[in-house]
């Protein structure tokens, strides 16, 4: 199993979990009942995640670079199919239109794009499967972005390839100055 | 003795090698200047920890022993006055959480916005930091601080594998933060509170298999 399915899969059941301590009457059910209403906490899950578009794009732009995937000829007509499978306006019937294009006029990809299109993955990347509320997926990142940076301030500040008792320290510095940050801008405010 | 804890203070992060050899460095002094003894790499190596020890400075795990990270995580908490290791398993998904005070507190401000911030960057950001400690990742969420104006981290999390087991930790206790910020705000339950941004990757090594 790769480590985006892995990610997505233990959010899901955290999601499940969270969702049961909230449900005072959950004890109450049988077990039968327990493992359906778990079941549908697992796929309400999906509702509460979204995939990083950015890399969606950089393994588009990978394939492209490769002419015996996608013919030179032919980039324009796979961008723009692509542009049309992650745009909002899209709906589900012309998304699965546009999914029998890419099939029928790049078959040497079907590998790729059957990894985008299973179930949970694809409503975290095309907004025409998404479980995720469309007023609420305006109002978070569309990318990974702010982790990735946040994992370069960490290197710049306190560097990186540590074991692992000097890398906890230095962790626990970074934070400490970023609170300090905090603290003092949150001061200022007060004066 | 104090000619040697004078060259290790002057550059802790050098190797014993490299003090042995010396630098360009002002003050600098190779070992075997200072005696003769320690131009003997054994001696240099057993001297070299001894006055590291008599410093209070750390030394790479592998020179101490495999058990010594237990004694020196437990240790920890003292040494940061207050949690940051909060939650470890050793044998099986083997993991470390770290969260301070501050951080627990900005997922509970991250919740809050939603209930009445229009601003548009709302909900945690998740990715995996592969070089920051030399084995393992270092998952890492973030959400977006109002007072700072920028993204700041809200768990770390080392695993040593990346499969299911080992990254439940992590959302376990994003998601208890985020519970207990429902109940003590006596919120409504809506499922953007847990809303995570995710690096989801295609391994294109893979496509040998796949295409």
């Amino acid at each position: 199993m790769d480590f985006s399915a892995s990610q997505r899969a233990a959010h899901a059941e955290e999601y499940a979990d969270a969702k049961i301590l909230l449900n005072p009457g959950f004890s109450s059910l049988t077990k039968a009942s327990q493992l359906i209403e778990r079941q549908a906490y697992l796929e309400e899950a999906q509702s509460a995640e979204l995939g990083c578009s950015f890399h969606f794009w950089q393994s588009a732009t990978r394939l492209k670079a490769n002419g015996t995937l996608i013919p030179r000829d032919s980039t324009d007509t796979f961008d723009h199919i692509l542009h049309t499978l992650v745009s909002p306006a899209t709906s589900s019937e012309d998304f699965s239109k546009n999914v029998q294009v890419l099939r029928t006029d790049f078959p040497r990809i079907n590998g790729w794009l059957n990894w985008w299109l299973r179930p949970n993955f694809a409503s975290m990347i095309f907004p025409a499967c998404s479980k995720v509320n469309l007023a609420v997926s305006t109002q978070v990142p569309s990318t990974s972005n702010p982790a990735e940076h946040s994992h370069s301030l960490l290197h710049h500040a306190v560097g990186t390839d540590h074991d692992v008792i000097p890398g906890i320290k230095r962790l626990f510095l970074h934070v400490q100055e970023i609170e300090a940050q905090y603290n003092a801008i949150k001061g200022m405010f007060r004066i | 003795m104090d000619a040697l804890d004078k060259q290790v203070k002057r550059r802790p992060e050098a190797t014993v090698h490299q003090r042995r050899t010396g630098d360009t460095g002002p003050d600098s002094q190779p070992l075997s200047e200072i005696s003769q003894v320690l131009a003997n790499p054994r001696a240099a190596r057993y001297n070299v920890a001894q006055s590291q020890s008599r410093l209070g400075i750390e030394t790479p795990l592998a020179t101490k022993g495999g058990l010594a990270v237990f004694k020196s995580l437990a240790e920890l908490s003292t040494d940061f006055k207050g949690p940051f290791v909060i939650d470890s398993s050793a044998h099986g998904p083997s993991y470390l959480v770290f969260q301070t005070p501050f951080m627990k507190s900005m997922v509970h401000e991250t919740v809050e916005t939603w209930t009445f911030d229009g601003t548009g960057r709302h909900g945690f950001v998740t990715d995996g930091d592969h070089s920051f400690f030399n084995t393992g990742v270092l998952l890492i969420t973030c959400s977006f601080s109002t007072i700072l104006q920028s993204w700041v981290p809200v768990l770390y999390t080392w695993i040593l594998r990346q499969d299911i087991e080992h990254h439940r930790p992590h959302f376990r206790h994003i998601s208890k933060r985020i519970v207990e910020s429902i109940q003590e705000k006596r919120l409504e339950f809506r499922p953007e509170f847990f809303l995570h941004v995710s690096l989801y990757k295609y391994r294109l090594e893979s496509t040998h298999i796949i295409f």
